[in-house]
């Protein structure tokens, strides 16, 4: 469904290092700086995320109503995802990381965080069998 | 990469009209939800509803969501469908030359204002 998304930064190098803590806590990614504009891509399953500065040289603003979600294939990874990202400058939101229940016999992980810029961010996985 | 993306709508029924037609386009269909529409698929699912904080939807100067097309065609009827059903262009079909491979797209705010595109890979001249 989504061949990218791309969310706008007021400090890419900053972005940067956030971006790499986060994926190198889900095992590593390819990435890259364009070299026509300021901005890095990351690329995941043949996706790529790209941060930043908005093309129209104006600031970077987070919208309200806006998350990305990003797949996680385990809690532990989720959890070592979200500690990542507190680690190197992200913003703790939201309820704690963890399992919440979603009616009888399954469940969806979930953990929370806002990048340095704002832009809200989650890791998910659906919990089908043991939540 | 992404289970999924939330995009933020003050409107409901228009972001509905939008996205129905346009997801369909590319071979998804919406379930709506008391507050939006989920539009799922194998891989991954967009969400368009009201912001969960009860706050309203503003919009990200910097976000851009890209949905992946299948082909050329594809990528100029969501572009024409989008327009018709309350979208305004972005960037009208065309390759990019910024984009990995030279890639075709084109691109869209919806009726909230949330900056949309729609990429399918290079496959030769149009």
């Amino acid at each position: 469904m989504f061949s990218h998304v791309h969310l706008g930064s007021n400090d890419v190098e900053r972005a940067k290092k956030f971006y790499d803590a986060l994926f190198d806590a889900l095992g590593g990614v390819e990435s890259w700086k364009d070299d026509n504009r300021n901005r890095w891509f990351w690329m995941r399953e043949d996706r790529f995320l790209i941060v930043g500065e908005p093309l129209d040289e104006g600031q970077a603003q987070p919208g309200n109503g806006v998350t990305i979600g990003f797949t996680v294939v385990s809690p532990e990874q989720g959890d070592a995802w979200h500690a990542a990202g507190l680690a190197a400058g992200g913003t703790d939101i939201e309820d704690a990381p963890g399992i919440r229940k979603r009616g009888e016999g399954g469940g969806v992980y979930l953990a929370y965080l806002r990048d340095p810029d704002g832009n809200k961010l989650c890791a998910l996985k659906m919990m089908m069998d043991d939540a | 990469m992404f289970t999924h993306s939330y995009l933020g709508t003050n409107d409901v029924e228009k972001a509905r009209t939008f996205y129905d037609a346009t997801m369909n386009v590319l071979g998804y269909q919406g379930i709506e939800t008391p507050i939006g529409s989920v539009y799922p698929s194998e891989g991954a699912t967009l969400v368009v509803a009201k912001p969960a904080n009860g706050e309203p939807h503003t919009v990200s100067n910097g976000h851009t969501l890209g949905f992946s097309a299948a082909d050329y065609d594809a990528v100029d009827t969501w572009h024409k469908t989008g327009l018709e059903n309350g979208g305004t262009s972005d960037g009208d079909p065309g390759f990019r030359p910024n984009s990995p491979g030279n890639m075709y797209g084109a691109y869209l705010r919806d009726p909230d204002g949330n900056k949309i595109c729609v990429f399918t890979p290079n496959t030769g001249p149009r």
